[in-house]
């Protein structure tokens, strides 16, 4: 029951919370939201007609905030203001707050569009409430099973959100993975909306299953038998078929035709579009990362805007928050890299691996509800490949967080010889205990879990301060 | 059972058969594509890490739907954890072609571990949440009924196995209920968490040298007395009690086990009052 009928006064009360929760340095994503909309429940959907282009959502296991970030920065350089939920809450309140932190002290908030990321369980809720015209959905891996069950039940999850979209919306999957087709599949085959294809087309060996792969996706969605990969990218992503029932990636609509690596971080691609083809630059390293821009490029077009200054828009992307953020310690230098789910640590394994690396490291593991309270998943990531003949030596691992003896053992029976592991949970002095006898230019990566993460970059800023403050 | 027979060993002290060979485990690993969730490979990595650093050969096979694998061949056998759908392909397979071999195998005493779905699939049989019976393979006398909570979280069991008392750490995510039937021992009783039903604080079970159990984590890294039990009933089923293992340094491993110990149970010298108090409430 709503106490107050006026959007405005519920607005107020939001704006009030947040300008209280940032003051009292609480950061101010998830109560705005949650105050204004026991005031009004409905406020949400009054929101939904206020972005002049519509709304965006973003939602997928991995690369949400990533390909949110880029469609905002996207959108900006077009020259239209969005709405965008930056801080990563992506519960509907988070979302909630993002429309509220737009809004003048007086007024309503002013938008051309709204580009939210939104997490899987609450995609529902939040698309019957804002009716969006592009749901971006990045890929399904294998994330935090004991938050929200199982796999199938994600996709299920997010099948019922897109059913709540107005008919005739725009879904964007990726072609290269099973479990989004079969999305599309459940949610899209009779006409309710219309599908969106992004995916990869350069040359990789082939062969059978990637080793590491989440098992959910490499088995037919329809049959169960095991699909076969002609190229393979990424988990279970790339050009599958099902040999016994013919369930086959479908051609994209937008695709990535060259892929060559720069120095350093920057990627350049061709991307090929039903407008043409273009050259682009990526200044993020790594697959995942590929994927995050034509998940983005998808979601703008989409939307309607036009593919060469979205393709000119993806050099400026930067990774946000925690991914691949660089931060100083005692004249060193750190990369914080946050780490979630199995798929996504490999992938920053596979980077670190091939940009090389010090020899020292950060693995910082935490169990907290948001980290996901089971660590069993470090058992499906492959450590092993920073054993690999190719792969710069890893001289010190230093395990931390809550659950840094389990880090270890995993390591151990990765094969790093105990002599080359450290146990310190302590986040700040694990960082210390790294960067030690390490090059001032060379930055130690630190793979962390979220809350590791914050902790982290907590610590580094506290330490960085009154150094700071000495010097000046 | 202690098994009868000489332990050999040979002049750099690493295990050796009667015949002077590096003893082998020939593992069977069965639907690693289908039954791999919450780091099931974890524990087949485990067992291969401490075959190699015990001194002993490893084969591994893997089988899934299929293929032709017979269990009696093997001296070791696992199954892992898997979602709805990939337990349904499994317990056709079962039911059609493996399941028979597997019961023979492990009355021939090959050693088995088996994990949440791999479990609840080896006792008589599992009913879904949409009500659909799968059948199971009837090694455990139980069965199991999917419920409508999820029984998540960190556990601990107290497990004697062989006579032998082993306090046991992983995690548990599971609707389904198992309960056991007369004719089945579980593996352990629960100081924290769920275990079978989340009523009994029972946990597992055991039968001859197979064990079920919802413990995930993964089980076998972080409980490696469990793990070394398992590659002893595998060598005492190849050499017949000839070669035995020796203890490795597992310092890492006791405290990853420790950690979780103290935070569930509290400090050592207080974990009686702990348990007496659980058995109160669950009287």
């Amino acid at each position: 029951m709503a106490i107050v009928e006026s959007p405005r006064l519920a607005l107020m009360a939001g704006k009030l919370a947040m300008a209280a929760s940032r003051r009292l340095g609480w950061g101010g994503s998830t109560w705005p939201g949650r105050i204004a909309a026991a005031l009004d429940p409905a406020l949400l959907e009054r929101f939904a007609p206020i972005p002049r282009l519509g709304s965006v959502l973003v939602t997928g296991t991995n690369g949400k905030t990533t390909t949110t970030q880029a469609l905002s920065h996207i959108a900006r350089l077009q020259g239209l203001r969005p709405i965008h939920n930056g801080s990563g809450a992506n519960l509907s309140w988070g979302v909630l707050s993002a429309f509220i932190e737009h809004a003048p002290w007086t007024g309503l908030p002013r938008a051309d569009v709204a580009v939210l990321e939104v997490d899987e369980a609450n995609l529902h809720r939040v698309a019957s409430a804002l009716r969006p015209r592009v749901i971006v959905v990045t890929n399904f891996f294998r994330d935090q099973l004991d938050r929200y069950g199982e796999l199938d039940t994600t996709v299920r999850r997010v099948a019922e959100g897109i059913r709540q979209a107005p008919r005739g919306s725009r879904v964007v999957i990726c072609a290269d993975d099973p479990m989004s087709e079969w999305l599309a599949e459940q949610a899209c085959s009779d006409g309710h909306c219309s599908v969106l294809r992004f995916g990869l087309e350069v040359p990789t060996p082939g062969g059978g299953p990637f080793p590491g792969a989440a098992a959910d996706g490499t088995r037919c969605m329809r049959c169960g038998s095991p699909y076969r990969y002609a190229r393979i990218y990424y988990a279970q992503l790339g050009h599958y078929a099902c040999p016994s029932c013919g369930h086959a990636r479908r051609a994209p609509d937008l695709r990535v035709e060259a892929l060559e690596q720069e120095s350093g971080e920057a990627v350049r691609l061709r991307v090929v579009t039903p407008q043409g083809r273009y050259d682009a630059s990526l200044a993020m390293a790594g697959i995942h990362n590929v994927y995050n821009a034509l998940a983005a490029t998808g979601g703008a077009m989409a939307l309607g805007l036009r593919a060469p200054q979205i393709v000119l828009a993806l050099a400026g992307m930067r990774p946000p928050f925690g991914r691949m953020e660089r931060l100083a310690l005692a004249g060193r230098q750190l990369t914080l890299i946050l780490v979630k789910n199995p798929a996504g640590f490999d992938g920053v394994l596979r980077t670190v691996a091939h940009q090389g690396m010090p020899g020292h490291m950060v693995f910082a593991l935490n169990d907290l509800a948001a980290d996901g309270r089971d660590v069993s998943w470090i058992w499906d990531v492959r450590f092993e490949q920073l054993l690999a003949p190719h792969a710069p030596r890893l001289r010190l691992a230093v395990c931390s967080g809550r659950r840094a003896h389990d880090m270890a053992v995993r390591l151990k029976y990765a094969g790093i010889p105990p002599d080359r592991l450290a146990v310190q949970p302590a986040i700040v002095r694990a960082m210390r205990l790294a960067v030690e006898g390490v090059a001032p230019d060379q930055p130690v990566p630190v793979l962390a879990t979220y809350t590791a993460m914050l902790q982290a970059r907590k610590g580094l800023v506290a330490h960085a301060l009154p150094r700071d403050s000495a010097a000046g | 059972m202690p098994s009868p027979g000489t332990p050999q060993r040979d002049e750099r002290g690493r295990p050796s058969t009667p015949t002077g060979r590096q003893p082998a485990v020939r593992i069977l690993s069965l639907y690693p594509d289908l039954l791999d969730v919450y780091g099931d490979r974890g524990n087949l990595l485990a067992l291969i890490r401490r075959a190699q650093w015990h001194g002993l050969d490893v084969i591994v096979h893997q089988a899934s739907t299929g293929d032709v694998a017979d269990a009696r061949r093997y001296d070791l056998i696992l199954l892992g954890g898997g979602q709805d759908r990939a337990q349904r392909l499994v317990a056709g397979d079962l039911h059609r072609a493996k399941g028979p071999s597997l019961v023979d195998a492990v009355s021939d005493n090959v050693a088995l571990l088996a994990i949440c779905a791999g479990y609840q699939l080896l006792g008589k049989f599992y009913r879904t949440a949409a009500g659909e019976e799968l059948p199971g393979v009837g090694l455990f006398d139980a069965f199991t009924v999917a419920g409508a909570r999820r029984m998540v979280g960190n556990t601990v069991v107290r497990a004697v196995v062989d006579g032998r008392p082993m306090l046991l750490v992983g995690f548990e995510n599971h609707a389904g209920r198992t309960m056991l039937g007369k004719g089945a021992r579980p593996l352990g009783d629960v100081l924290a968490g769920w275990g079978n039903n989340g009523s009994d604080r029972r946990e597992g079970a055991i039968w001859r040298n197979a064990v079920g159990t919802y413990l995930h984590g993964s089980l076998l890294p972080k409980n490696p007395e469990l793990a070394d039990w398992l590659l002893q009933k595998a060598l005492d089923h190849r050499y017949r009690g000839s070669v035995r293992l020796e203890s490795l340094d597992d310092g890492l491993e006791h405290r990853a086990k420790d950690v979780m110990l103290r935070r569930l149970l509290g400090p050592p010298a207080l974990r009686p009052l702990t348990w007496a108090r659980r058995r109160a409430e669950v009287r």
